[in-house]
């Protein structure tokens, strides 16, 4: 009797595993491009990181720079699979991450490509912390999900390769960008919702002075509309809030990535923030590639 | 099975995912509202001596996946800059770090915002043993920024000093009544060379 049972909770765990699988996976037809452009372009935007950054990172690998060995001790990971001594200098670390960046995008060998691509990111997240902010870490749990996406499937050097079947109805785990998009604003939403300062303008304001120390735009005019203020600051927490919500919504979702996307134009034009925009603008388009991509160009690829 | 032993995994991650967010959250709300309480989630994650919990941590931290998403909340944090004013012949210097590009504007600042950590302390009367770690974190901080400004614009300087500024924070309706914000000094590191 009691085997029985247990098979049958064994049978309906399964199932359930069944139908979570089922609705990880989506059309192939509808996001083929979006699944492109992750893999082509995504190893690119976290390239530029190091790029944009490479003159102050001299400083930051060096042990004689802003930040050396004494301050080292305090804010980095003992974790001994990040000791590799050849990882220690800057040119080592990023000329390595762009050659890997590119095996990915080429789709070249993808899955270890991508792994690799992972574990580079992970031994700056964790050997320089102090030098990463919230774009990193969405980037690295985005890079995890590349890894596990049938990425290196379609248009990629491993299928001229290895001659993949060529046809597929499914992409399995996609809706993983989706769901981890769902997430990241929830909880954005959530602490902002619980915060008192995002109730009276005070939040936005203090954002937009932050801002402003980066893009030297005067907003002092904005305290003549208080009530813009007031009333963005609401919008913007409980918009993050209803954001997996409004997505799930068929009837809402298309405008609920459309002010998602706005609003990072927005973060990005006036905080000064571009980078950060430029990721998670991405990253919406990746997750919704029928709103930004003719559906005629969709269905051509 | 492939499929649901990587079902299976990519539960594990959204569920710790999820609860870590919680904990963080949890953290943040009682610090901006003062609540002297111990952050119950979080101490059940890291306080542990078990080897499957700390191979999990270890691979939260590996993925990102421990980073908490409450970006500009509960609340936006204060702002901060730093200046250097160096002495040299009774002569004197003030500067800033300069920066190629927003990004790298950026990414130093967030070691900027650190002194958050600092100006608490001054208000205390004793630390923690924790707490005089982070000051000297701090400190250290300081001392090679200010190295690193005397290096980068090849200033020779007798003494220097690092200076620590907060924004004063004035609401909308402050500014609206014509008050003017400012950075405002808080803490001074002085060095001679």
């Amino acid at each position: 009797m009691g085997k029985k049972h247990s098979m049958k909770n064994f049978t309906h765990i399964a199932m359930k595993f069944s139908t979570f699988y089922e609705l990880l996976s989506v059309n192939f037809s509808q996001d083929k491009t979006g699944l492109l452009l992750f893999r082509i372009m995504f190893p690119l935007l976290l390239s530029l990181k190091y790029i944009l950054t490479y003159d102050v990172l001299d400083s930051i690998f060096s042990s004689n720079g802003i930040l050396n060995l004494e301050i080292r001790q305090f804010a980095t990971s003992n974790n001994p699979i990040y000791n590799i001594d050849f990882l220690m200098n800057r040119d080592n670390f990023i000329y390595l991450f762009i050659i890997i960046s590119l095996f990915v995008s080429l789709g070249f060998l993808t899955r270890i490509s991508s792994f690799l691509l992972l574990f580079l990111s992970a031994y700056f997240l964790n050997k320089f912390s102090f030098f990463n902010y919230g774009v990193d870490y969405i980037a690295q749990i985005f890079l995890l999900i590349l890894l596990l996406l049938p990425a290196g499937r379609y248009n990629s050097l491993d299928n001229f390769i290895f001659k993949f079947k060529s046809q597929y109805s499914r992409i399995e785990y996609y809706n993983l960008i989706r769901i981890a998009l769902g997430i990241i604003y929830f909880f954005g939403g959530l602490g902002k919702v619980l915060g008192e300062n995002w109730w009276n303008g005070h939040s936005i304001w203090k954002a937009l002075c932050f801002g402003s120390y980066f893009t030297n735009i005067d907003y002092s005019l904005l305290t003549q509309f208080p009530a813009l203020l007031i009333v963005s600051g609401i919008f913007i927490a409980i918009f993050e809030l209803l954001y997996p919500l409004l997505v799930y919504i068929n009837r809402t979702r298309k405008v609920a990535v459309y002010i998602i996307v706005s609003m990072h134009f927005f973060i990005g034009y006036f905080m000064g923030l571009y980078y950060f925009s430029l990721v998670l603008i991405f990253l919406n388009i990746i997750a919704y590639p029928q709103f930004f991509i003719p559906k005629k160009k969709i269905n051509d690829t | 099975m492939v499929k649901k032993i990587i079902v299976f995994f990519l539960l594990i991650n959204i569920i710790s995912t999820v609860i870590i967010n919680f904990g963080i959250l949890e953290r943040d709300v009682k610090a901006i509202y003062e609540i002297k309480q111990k952050n119950y989630i979080l101490s059940i994650i890291y306080n542990t001596n078990s080897k499957i919990q700390q191979l999990l941590l270890d691979y939260l931290n590996f993925t990102g996946l421990n980073s908490g998403f409450s970006y500009f909340a509960p609340n936006v944090a204060s702002n901060f800059m730093i200046t250097f004013q160096s002495y040299s012949n009774g002569n004197s210097h003030l500067g800033i770090l300069k920066y190629k590009n927003a990004e790298e504007k950026n990414r130093l600042n967030l070691l900027y915002d650190m002194y958050m950590d600092k100006l608490e302390f001054l208000s205390k009367d004793s630390l923690t043993e924790s707490e005089k770690q982070t000051e000297r974190y701090l400190n250290a901080i300081a001392k090679n920024l200010t190295l690193y400004y005397l290096n980068s614009n090849k200033i020779k300087a007798d003494s220097i000093h690092c200076i620590i500024y907060i924004n004063n924070e004035l609401d909308i309706y402050q500014i609206k009544n014509g008050k003017k914000t400012f950075y405002e000094k808080f803490y001074t590191y002085s060095y001679e060379i």
